[in-house]
């Protein structure tokens, strides 16, 4: 169950329904923290890639809750966004989504203009599959190796430490 | 699409309440078509808006450039870009951030009287840039967060709409001095409504403005009533807007349970989402109703009496209104690219 304040009411309508409006926080701030060299750690597609990402390519993949999504501002959506109209195929987004969508991924999707594959998972499976993995989350993988990690420390009030953006981060491993 | 029932509109159109005897004498002055009169939407050709590489259109909020072309601030880029009639991209300017020619999410880009160039940020913040749109000159921070929305009346002042401080209980329209950096007037609260409702007028009960002379349209975005003020915040009159189908707010916010709930208590009410005042006088109204997360748009075109001009109908977003002469831009009708319109004109 989502609970929810009405500060934090105030922040979903801004990010949803047209509404014209903005909120706060939301992934706005991320850090990435590379796993390191003794911190490697396999990561296998979960869905075969529509355009196989190439070699150099790099693999983003971002999870969260659907419903956290509805407050959301974007998010990285302009990172992300970016990075796909710069790099094309090289990058391949693909969004984790835990729980129910009641018509909120493709409309975010739409109005975000990014081209992303959903894969969603429920709770269990997604703490299967990422026990260690905090919600939001987003990796970078490479050539199925988990590059590093952007978890959000500010969802909804806080202001973390930006050490550096999603955008910033991939393009250490793409240019 | 909706049926239009025009005994429903026509009967929704006789309701108009005044609660002011004192209308300024610019509202029912027009020119070209005469208000009252059923006046035609006819399509008049697409425009696209370039998109070179360092470009790309993901959000418009778009304003026609008195100079010729547009000014559009695009929110989900954070960058405001003029073009020109065709299309071409004249200028860029800003990105997303907190600093200095950065912003959070401008929300509309309007040349002033001087030649200078206004933009309005949700954050609160209002930046002047110069006419060419590519360096800022001075920077404001109005305190209205969120500031939905802006629009100059001359050099001096600006119409705000927005909330003190992000308060839910808060006057939602301003009047702004550019020059001395102060609000000078604030008035329009949100309108009377039950208790159980206060959460969700706080959530979803934003205010559009438009601004013609001296006069100030109101619309709220949960109300099918239309307010015209002066600049001072005194009432002209309200005018009951003559929607087909306007589905009032009628079920608290939900404030617990999954996104499901959420998105019905959504798509239980319709949204008054904007409103324009077109070249000959005709006050255009845009609703919408989120069908399947996704909404459904409506248009209705009627004079200061609340007589239909414009018969309801479902059409793109609209995007902007042209104050000299009759042209609208839509998004486009049948393509979702959001540099690709629609031009329309209204037409007797």
């Amino acid at each position: 169950m989502v609970h929810r304040s009405l500060a934090s009411l105030m922040r979903i309508a801004l990010a949803t329904g047209g509404l014209s409006l903005v909120l706060w926080g939301c992934m706005a701030a991320t850090s990435f923290r590379s796993t390191g060299a003794g911190a490697v750690r396999s990561y296998a597609p979960l869905t075969p890639p529509i355009t196989a990402v190439q070699n150099d390519g790099l693999e983003i993949v971002w999870a969260f809750e659907v419903g956290d999504l509805m407050a959301c501002d974007g998010g990285p959506a302009l990172a992300l966004r970016h990075l796909q109209r710069e790099f094309g195929p090289r990058v391949r987004l693909t969004m984790i989504a835990i729980g129910e969508d009641p018509h909120i991924i493709q409309p975010f999707l739409k109005r975000e203009r990014l081209d992303a594959e959903v894969v969603r998972l429920s709770r269990r499976a997604f703490v299967r599959r990422f026990a260690d993995s905090p919600l939001p989350s987003i990796r970078l993988v490479q050539r199925g190796v988990t590059l590093a990690t952007a978890r959000d420390t500010a969802w909804i009030d806080g202001v973390p430490l930006r050490t550096l953006g999603i955008e910033e981060a991939a393009r250490t491993f793409l240019d | 699409m909706k049926p239009w029932s025009r005994s429903a509109v026509l009967a929704a159109s006789m309701a108009l309440t005044c609660e002011s005897p004192a209308p300024t004498d610019d509202v029912s002055h027009t020119r070209g078509t005469p208000l009252g009169e059923p006046t035609a939407l006819v399509w008049n050709g697409d425009i696209t808006l370039a998109d070179p590489k360092a470009v790309l259109t993901v959000q418009p909020h778009v304003s026609v450039d008195p100079r010729g072309g547009f000014l559009v601030a695009d929110s989900r880029e954070a960058q405001i870009r003029r073009y020109g009639p065709d299309g071409t991209l004249l200028s860029r300017f800003g990105r997303k951030g907190s600093g200095p020619d950065e912003f959070r999410r401008p929300n509309g880009a309007h040349r002033l009287p001087s030649g200078r160039i206004v933009v309005f940020d949700t954050n609160g913040k209002l930046v002047l840039l110069d006419s060419s749109g590519t360096r800022s000159t001075e920077t404001q921070q109005t305190g209205l967060v969120p500031l939905y929305q802006g629009t100059p009346l001359n050099d001096e002042y600006a119409v705000l709409s927005g909330r003190v401080d992000g308060q839910a209980v808060t006057n939602l329209v301003h009047v702004w001095n550019l020059r001395t950096r102060q609000l000078t007037s604030s008035f329009f609260p949100s309108p009377s409504h039950p208790e159980a409702l206060s959460a969700a007028y706080a959530y979803a009960g934003f205010a559009s403005i438009a601004v013609r002379k001296d006069t100030v349209a109101v619309l709220f975005a949960l109300s099918d009533t239309l307010r015209l003020y002066t600049p001072t915040g005194s009432l002209i009159r309200s005018v009951k807007i003559p929607f087909s189908e306007f589905r009032k707010l009628r079920k608290p916010i939900p404030m617990s349970g999954p996104p499901a709930a959420m998105q019905q208590w959504r798509a239980s009410f319709s949204v008054a989402s904007s409103v324009f005042w077109a070249e000959n006088g005709t006050i255009l109204v845009q609703w919408y109703d989120v069908v399947a997360g996704e909404n459904e748009w409506h248009l209705v075109g009627f004079d200061s009496q609340g007589r239909i001009t414009v018969p309801p109908t479902d059409t793109p977003k609209l995007l902007a209104v042209s104050p000299n002469n009759p042209a609208l831009f839509f998004e486009h009708r049948h393509s979702e690219e959001p540099n690709a319109w629609s031009i329309a004109l209204l037409h007797r």
